[in-house]
């Protein structure tokens, strides 16, 4: 019972630690779709009933990111109205693969990054990019709001973006540099 | 591909706005470049957080804010996502297959426009929606909520409050002002707070908890247990119109009993728009209204909008009488006999000049028959000299209320038009300053037209002349001058379809009275 139970709690543990990550690959796979959470859930039921069949010590990601590419696959064919994906399949398996040769970083680093980034905003572009995240009509009235064309709009996303992924990177390579 | 190409290119891909022939050239440059891929993997990390975040589901806590996974029932997609949260965090637990048994101890409802974050004790998988469980914490930083225990109990909390379900008879209050009516079959009911424990005896009482203070316990009905946790902790029976509050020693020292510093209900009111003006919504209207949707607030000078300053409750608009004002898309309300209510709250400083007549709030044509609806805080006679005092005027009817404004301080204002009175045949109106109606004085002014029909009105809303809604702005042509634009703070302005009552109103002073500290 005792072994089970830490069995169970270390993979609880795996599982949970790389919600962000797991999520971020399906968007990879299916950019742009309505679907990411419903595949997201479908492959943790999945992974949850596969406990089993995962032995503690081996690659938890690599298992559980062909899964969900399984579960992403398996959309595809249950979305009569979309049969293809976005993306073409030979840049869907190049893009699988390059996931695997990134650095690892844990996801909730990637996030407190990004939340210290976030910080860094000006207003008016925290404005911006809380308005995009909330929902597209929500940036539709912000556009309205700070009477901006939404071709501008786009740009500054465009720049925000940017500047937080550089300011992910950089704060990245710092924890990276200060834990080597 | 030109980096900043390759940047947009992505951008759009996951904005879902690519162009087909930006697609396919993304394509080649996906197939054909790691730096690309790796890049394209940056942004969709990032892109995925940001949805994560704004969703509000974190697998990586055990906490999920209930009202915003109801908000998000609407839509299945996001709702399914929160439920994966929950089963995440039913996996931490090791109680994903358990079933819940029995009811719940309590439920909630809160009034509209509030905001909380409801935790769940770390065992406790299965506690959903408005449900709280032994170890369930509310944390209610906003509105109003009211607690219906299993037992029978009815409680209402008015933000801000924090309370935790300790057992199913048993809520540690750690602050907020919480009233409670207690069936005979539940006596015993305990309030805990960090300095008292109050046992209900059968009985209608109130509890007060805040930081930095002695809680106080005050009773309506029937009778109470209250007793001190500090030092000399006494412990006293208390009965109606009783009330005590906690000293440094531990004794309970004798106080007024004050029923208006609780609530016994949520407030019903008509359908209305709400412009918060805190710093998440800027100018954002939010509500019952079926016109939420469509108004869109902007600032009549782009080039110097109001600024968002600490206010009533979270931020507020500050107009400095410089063109400041908001302008907006909404008609607003008309009708020979429709109800309307206003109701804002506004800090103008001493001295300030409010001449020619800067609206609040106001809509419609000056000087069509109740084709103009107009809130300001005005000098009588336009006279620099009179105190300014608030004013609600329906087209040529003016009714001005007494009481001096100008003194720097918070004020609440509401207006409310009834209708038609029936035997004077002239508008219905009353004026509320801090929740108190207030005498009105009464002038009329000639007017262009008179009797419009219903479909006159219609002609008169859709006319160029007529003023959509505006914010802290003059209705007459010389929008934009200067001196026409209002000098103070604004804050939590509703506009309600109906008439509100005075316990309405005063709901709604307690329900907007909400200081926050500045961060």
């Amino acid at each position: 019972m005792g072994h089970q139970s830490n069995t169970t709690s270390e993979f609880i543990k795996l599982l949970t630690g790389h919600q962000s990550s797991l999520r971020a690959y399906i968007v990879s796979l299916m950019p742009g779709s309505d679907d990411i959470d419903d595949v997201l859930q479908d492959t943790n039921v999945v992974l949850w009933k596969k406990m089993e069949s995962f032995e503690l010590g081996t690659h938890f990601q690599a298992w559980a990111f062909a899964i969900a590419r399984n579960m992403v696959k398996a959309n595809w064919k249950n979305k009569k109205r979309d049969l293809s994906p976005v993306l073409n399949q030979t840049v869907i398996d190049a893009v699988a693969q390059t996931w695997f040769q990134r650095d690892a970083t844990h996801p909730s680093a990637k996030q407190a990054a990004l939340d210290r980034c976030l910080k860094t905003l000006r207003e008016s572009e925290r404005a911006l990019i809380d308005a995009r995240y909330q929902s597209p009509k929500s940036l539709e009235k912000h556009a309205k709001v700070i009477g901006r064309s939404a071709e501008s709009i786009r740009v500054s996303l465009f720049r925000i973006r940017e500047k937080l992924r550089q300011c992910v990177q950089k704060r990245m390579a710092t924890i990276e540099g200060g834990a080597a | 591909m030109i980096r900043d190409k390759l940047k947009l290119h992505i951008q759009a891909l996951l904005d879902g706005c690519i162009t087909d022939a930006d697609l396919s050239s993304l394509e080649t440059e996906l197939e054909q470049s790691e730096e690309a891929r790796k890049l394209y993997l940056d942004y969709t990390e990032i892109h995925s957080l940001m949805e994560q975040k704004a969703s509000g589901a974190s697998a990586a806590y055990n906490v999920v804010s209930i009202d915003r996974i109801i908000s998000k029932q609407k839509r299945i997609r996001i709702a399914v996502f929160a439920a994966a949260a929950v089963l995440i965090i039913g996996l931490v637990s090791l109680r994903l297959l358990t079933v819940q048994e029995g009811p719940p101890a309590l439920v909630f409802n809160t009034a509209a426009g509030s905001e909380f974050t409801l935790t769940h004790d770390p065992g406790d998988s299965e506690t959903e929606g408005m449900i709280m469980d032994k170890g369930s914490r509310l944390q209610l930083s906003r509105g109003t909520v009211e607690l219906t225990f299993a037992s029978g109990v009815r409680s209402v909390i008015k933000a801000p409050a924090d309370m935790t379900l300790q057992e199913d008879d048993t809520l540690f209050l750690n602050r907020g002002a919480a009233w409670f009516d207690v069936p005979e079959k539940a006596i015993g009911f305990t309030v805990k707070t960090k300095d008292l424990n109050v046992v209900d005896l059968g009985t209608e009482f109130g509890v007060v908890s805040k930081p930095g203070a002695y809680g106080e316990v005050h009773v309506f009905n029937g009778k109470v247990k209250a007793s001190a946790l500090n030092i000399r902790k006494e412990s006293v029976i208390l009965v109606a119109n009783e009330a005590r509050r906690n000293n440094p020693t531990g004794r309970l020292d004798t106080i007024a009993v004050n029923p208006s510093a609780f609530l016994k209900n949520l407030a019903e009111l008509p359908p209305y728009l709400h412009w918060a003006f805190d710093e998440y919504d800027q100018f954002d209207v939010k509500g019952s209204h079926p016109a939420v949707d469509e108004v869109v607030t902007t600032p009549i000078s782009r080039q110097a909008p109001p600024e968002l300053v600490q206010g009533k409750s979270g931020a507020a608009l500050l107009l400095n009488g410089n063109s400041q004002g908001l302008q907006t898309n909404w008609a607003g309300i008309y009708g020979d006999d429709r109800p309307l209510s206003t109701a804002v709250w506004v800090r103008i400083p001493k001295g300030a000049d409010l001449t020619d007549w800067p609206a609040i709030v106001g809509w419609g044509i000056p000087m069509y028959s109740k084709a103009k609806w107009k809130v300001q805080a005005t000098h009588p006679q336009n006279d620099i000299g009179n105190p300014p005092v608030a004013r609600v005027s329906l087209g040529g009817h003016f009714y001005d209320s007494q009481t001096r404004l100008d003194d720097n301080q918070w004020h609440h204002i509401a207006a409310v038009y009834h209708g038609t009175h029936p035997e004077t045949g002239e508008p219905d109106m009353a004026l509320y300053v801090d929740g108190q109606r207030e005498s009105l004085t009464h002038y009329t002014a000639p007017l262009r037209h008179e009797g419009l029909d219903v479909d006159e009105y219609e002609e008169i809303k859709n006319s160029p002349d007529a003023r959509p809604m505006m914010i802290g702005q003059s209705l007459r042509k010389s929008l934009g001058k200067q001196d026409t634009t209002f000098r103070g703070l604004i804050d939590e302005l509703y506009i309600f379809d109906g008439a509100l009552s005075q316990e309405a109103i005063k709901t709604l002073v307690t329900f907007t009275n909400n200081p926050q500290p500045t961060e």
